[in-house]
């Protein structure tokens, strides 16, 4: 049971930047008043960093990655997360065998 | 005393499916920390005072990269940013707690807590028992299957071959499909997902999800800026 001090300076930073967009919103944000702009790049932000994540790394691995990153979406529109986990992984590994 | 238990019963049968489907993500978070170096207790350790898994997730993708103090910092701040708006929202409504309550349930706020007390707004107060029959199992199950995840991760010794290293992917499709429905969501993503991989194929390294995610931004920031004109013009 290791603790290494490399690791937890790393999830103290990562703590405390969380724990600031939590207090940081019922402290600051409710007395700013956004104009339309920044709230809606505000409110954008989750979106476009998670899409910023996911579409490099689903589509610039291989085929296989992106044929199975693709059904997983499909899959998604209706299934709950541990479908679309299992659902994912299983295509990943088939087309791998098969695919470049 | 027993209405507040109805309050807590309340909140936990409202959260029961999240937390049948959060479990799994527990264990992904779990096992990629410990094959990102972390230890058990270290991988137990962050989700509990984290405590938000596209955050931990995206941060531990950065982990080893040079600068990687930085990296983490400004990787939770982008997905967590979201945070800012749910409990600016959030905070009038639940001014009437206690204080150290108060600022319990906005140091816990995860994305179902705020969804349902914002429904719980609509039509009564929210009462600090409601929020805790949320917010206590979801994290009391979030640091348990982190905590068994991490556990099982380490006997993992080729997580490719068990299509693990692709469970990262996945995981964010989950977790972006409900904003991608939303109502001028396409061409943000599509901005967005169009730059990051131009940024990576042209080989920017780690600064690709910052560009692309600045490009979407930049184009909601946009599309209000011009519907905000159109109303004022009409």
């Amino acid at each position: 049971m290791a603790l290494d001090p490399y690791n937890l300076m790393l999830i103290a930073l990562v703590t405390a930047v969380t724990l600031a967009t939590r207090l940081g919103g019922a402290l600051i944000m409710a007395r700013v008043q956004l104009g339309p702009s920044a709230k809606a790049a505000f409110e954008a932000m989750p979106v476009a960093v998670m899409t910023a994540v996911l579409a490099p790394a689903a589509l610039t691995q291989g085929w296989a990655e992106a044929l199975a990153a693709i059904i997983a979406v499909v899959v998604g529109l209706r299934a709950p997360m541990y479908v679309v986990l299992i659902t994912g992984m299983v295509c990943v590994v088939l087309f791998r065998m098969w695919l470049p | 005393m027993t209405s507040s238990r109805h309050e807590f019963l309340d909140g936990f049968r409202l959260i029961v499916p999240i937390l049948i489907a959060q479990t799994p993500f527990g264990f992904i978070v779990g096992a990629t920390s410990v094959q990102k170096g972390l230890s058990v207790l270290e991988a137990t350790i962050m989700s509990a005072t984290v405590f938000a898994g596209a955050g931990q997730m995206l941060a531990l993708e950065v982990w080893h990269q040079p600068k990687a103090w930085l990296l983490v910092m400004l990787a939770a701040a982008s997905v967590n940013i979201r945070f800012l708006l749910q409990t600016a929202s959030i905070g009038p409504k639940i001014s009437h707690f206690p204080p150290f309550k108060r600022w319990l349930a906005v140091a816990t706020m995860t994305d179902p807590a705020w969804g349902m007390s914002e429904m719980r707004h609509l039509t009564r107060p929210i009462r600090p028992a409601f929020l805790a029959g949320i917010s206590l199992p979801i994290y009391v199950i979030w640091v348990a299957a982190t905590a068994v995840g991490a556990f099982a991760g380490q006997f993992i010794d080729d997580p490719a071959r068990y299509g693990l290293d692709f469970a990262f992917v996945c995981i964010f499709i989950s977790l972006v499909l409900p904003f991608w429905k939303r109502s001028g969501a396409v061409p943000v993503a599509a901005a967005s997902a169009l730059v990051a991989i131009g940024c990576k194929l042209a080989g920017l390294g780690g600064l690709y999800v910052f560009i692309g995610a600045l490009a979407g931004v930049a184009v909601a920031g946009f599309m209000a800026h011009r519907n905000a004109g159109a109303a004022d013009g009409a």
